[in-house]
Order: structure tokens, then sequence, then C-alpha cells
């Protein structure tokens, strides 16, 4: 049996006051200060520190995930393949590194061909980081303010919208995804016109809040963005509705949305830098 | 030397937790390393080191996201604290000891951490987010933690070699 340390030990109790002091004092700082207060600047100059070894830990993992997708990807024919693998690696992992060149190929002509369609100015970039923390919707890309990257410009993928620079440093920023919690997008509904935002959630759902009772909402219709607010172009596809819930009692229908674009498995991006003539009124926003 | 053995596991598991982590998630659930690392603090060295490993920790933590400075920092010393004071007064042995407190502790850092964002008008706390989020992430962590925890606690002691992981308990 152990006895307990607790009464020959120190006030601990005083050192746990001190610290939530100081955390409290911080939290309040954090909400007081401006976009280039010191903790916010802290914390630039840490995510610019650490870039570098995010995007070393996605390269060094790239072999483990590769692994998974394979073995999820053929597990139909295991048995077959067991028996080629031995016979055929070599040729294996250069089909492996083909194929990942021509799927990323085809990846970049259907970027092209989205941006040249709606004539619009973007930049090019590579996702290097996922969310470290579980309460963030944040990705890490290879574009900052070198390359003319700012906070606040769109994000999209050939699939449509996928969130919103939130910070940049010199050679890197990070996209809030449209999932996120903290994310809002002002949203239409493609059908009927109704206007909404479009909510990420805690749990990395996403919603449109605040469409009119009186719309009629059906699974399917497609959700786009409004162009409203001014950071958004209008007409980018958000994703489409997956679930209507209304009843006597809510003065909103609670609508789900999937979105357009598979969010965990982004490799490129675009990052929209100008926006089109006729879209400089458009736009949602956090 | 053995005053900054908690310095350098918090800094390793800030490494992990950069580079490792976003790569290991589940269904976009990820453990959390920094928190673990705090808590491993506080089982084997006391609930003092543990306060300033969970408040370390817990800034780091709050510097790697977007939300609001100061919240992991509050969230993880008061939950180091109270798993330190639970192994003190805990009269059993036995390797799922540190197991039980590691569920336990993940699970209320991060319902703590998404209420105090809550609170703060930051994040709705929402049952989805329990039962999508932090319970997920508190089983990712008990995982994470039987390897994690032995050899993470044996690195802590290094003033009282071990020759086996069963004393660590």
């Amino acid at each position: 049996m152990r006895i307990s340390q607790h009464e020959r030990k120190g006030p601990d109790g005083w050192i746990l006051a001190v610290f939530l002091v100081i955390a409290f004092v911080l939290i309040t700082v954090y909400f007081r200060e401006g976009p280039t207060g010191p903790l916010r600047t802290t914390r630039k100059g840490v995510q610019a520190v650490l870039a570098p070894v995010g995007r070393g830990g996605y390269a060094l993992t790239t072999p483990l995930r590769s692994v998974g997708s394979w073995v999820g990807d053929l597990s139909t024919s295991r048995a077959d393949l067991d028996a080629l693998r031995a016979q055929n690696e070599e040729m294996r992992q250069r089909l492996v590194a083909l194929e990942e060149a021509r799927q990323e190929n085809e990846r970049l002509r259907e970027l092209v061909g989205f941006v040249e369609t709606r004539e619009l100015e973007v930049l090019g970039a590579h996702v290097i980081g996922r969310p470290a923390t579980l309460w963030e919707g944040l990705i890490t890309i290879d574009r900052g303010t070198a390359e003319g990257v700012e906070a606040g410009m769109p994000v999209l993928s050939a699939s449509g919208l996928i969130g919103q620079i939130v910070d940049a440093t010199q050679h890197s920023s990070r996209v809030r995804l449209i999932t996120d919690q903290r994310s809002g997008v002002a949203a239409i509904l493609q059908s009927t016109r109704a206007e909404g935002i479009a909510k990420g959630s805690i749990d990395g759902g996403l919603s449109l809040e605040f469409v009119s009772r009186e719309t009629t909402v059906t699974v399917g219709d497609v959700v786009l963005t409004s162009g409203m607010g001014g950071v958004y172009p209008k007409g980018l596809l958000i994703g489409e509705v997956a679930d209507v819930q209304l009843s006597d009692a809510d003065l909103f229908p609670h609508i789900k949305v999937r979105p357009s674009v598979a969010l965990a498995g982004l490799e490129e991006v675009v990052v929209l830098v100008g926006m089109p003539a006729d879209d400089t009124a458009a736009g949602g926003g956090e | 030397m053995t005053r900054i053995i908690p310095y350098l596991t918090m800094l390793g598991a800030l490494l992990v937790q950069v580079a490792l982590v976003p790569n290991v998630a589940v269904g976009g659930v990820t453990p959390n390393v920094l928190l673990l690392a705090a808590v491993t603090i506080a089982l084997v060295k006391g609930s003092r080191a543990g306060i300033v490993a969970g408040f370390v920790g817990g800034l780091l933590f709050d510097l790697l996201g977007s939300g609001p400075i100061g919240v992991g920092a509050m969230v993880f010393c008061v939950v180091a604290f109270v798993a330190a004071s639970l192994k003190e007064n805990t009269f059993a042995d036995g390797w799922l000891v540190p197991l039980v407190i590691v569920f336990l502790a993940s699970l209320v850092g991060e319902i703590g951490y998404m209420t105090v964002l809550a609170v703060l008008g930051q994040g709705a706390g929402t049952l989805g987010g329990i039962l999508g989020r932090a319970l997920p992430a508190g089983l990712y962590n008990v995982v994470v933690a039987v390897v994690f925890y032995p050899w993470v606690a044996r690195f802590l002691r290094r003033d009282k070699p071990m020759t086996t992981f069963r004393r660590l308990a």
C-alpha cells in the first residue's frame, strides 16, 4: 500500500493558482491586443519555425500513408497480390511512382482548367501540413507572404471552396477549412436562391444556417457562395445538401451540407490572389 | 540535468505533435501528445512538476492552433494537477492505474478545452463534440500511452534507473 505524499509536499494549490492567473492574463491580453500584438506575433514566429518540421513529418510519413492506402484499396485481391508482390516488387514501386505522377498531373490539369474557365488570378500551392490539434480545421500550404499570399484570401480546389488564409508567414500559410467551427461562408442554394451561412462545426461537419423556414430545401440541392461580404467570389461550389430537419419549434431548418471537396485528402490547392472584375463585391467570411 | 528533463520531454512532445500527429489522424481524431506528456510528468514527478508541464504544454498547444492563447495552458495545468493528486491518493498499484488516469485526464482535458472555448464564444460545446471528438481522442490517447508512457516515465526517472516497466505503475 502506498502512503499519500500529499501532506509533506508544499502548497501546490498556490502554484496552480498562480499559473491559472497567468493563463487568465494571457487570454485577456489575446482578446485585447490587435493583429500585430505580442501573442499573435509569437504565434506567427512559432509557426514559421515549426512549418519545416511539419513538412518533414508529412514527407517522412508518406510511405506509411501510401502503404495504408494501398492495403485499403487492394484488400479484395490480397491473396493474388501477395504472390505477385514477391515477383514484381521493383515494378510495383515504379508503378506507384508513375501512378502518383499521373494522378498529380490529372489534378493539376483539372485545377488549371477550373482556373482558366473562371478567369481567376490564382497561385498554386502544395499542402504541407494537416491539423495538429483536435479542435482546429487548419491545413498548412507552402506559399507565404513572399509569394503574395495574405490573410483573408480564399483557397480553392478544382472541386470547389476549401477555406480561407488565416495567417501567412514568409514561405507558408495556414488555411482555415470551411468545416472548422470558426468558419462561416455566405452561401446560397442554387435551386431556390435562398441565402444562408455555411458554417463549420466542432465535429468537422458543415451546415447551412439561417435559411428561411419558408424555403423548400431538398436533399441534393447545390450550395454555392453567395457573393455577399467581399471575401469569396460568387458561385463557388461549397457542397450539396445531405439532410434537412425542421420541427414546429425551429426558427430555421437544420440543414447538413456535404462538402464538395474531400478535405481530408487534399494535396494541391490554389490561392485566389485576385478577384475577377465582376466579383469585386463578392464574398463571405468568418 | 534532471531538472531539464521534463522540459526536454515537452520539447520532444511538441515535435511529435507537429510532425507525426497530423499524419496519424483517424476519422479526423488525433492524439494529444502534449497533454499526454504533461500528464505523464505529473504522474511521475508529482503535482508541482505537472502543473508547470501542463502550463507549458497547454501554451504550446495554444500556439499551434488559431484560438485564444492561454486556454490550453489553463486547462492542461488543472488536468495535470488533478491527475497527480489522483495518483497520489489512489491506493492501488498496477499498470492499469496510469492508463485509466491518462484516459480520464484526456477526456476531462478535451472537454474542458472545448467548454472554455464555448464560454469565450470561440465555438460551441455540443454533444457531438464530446462523443465525436473528446471521447475518441481520450481512447486514442490511451492507445498512444501504452507505448508512450513506459518509455517517457523511464526517461523522466533517469535518477532512479529501472530494469522493468512494471515498477513504473
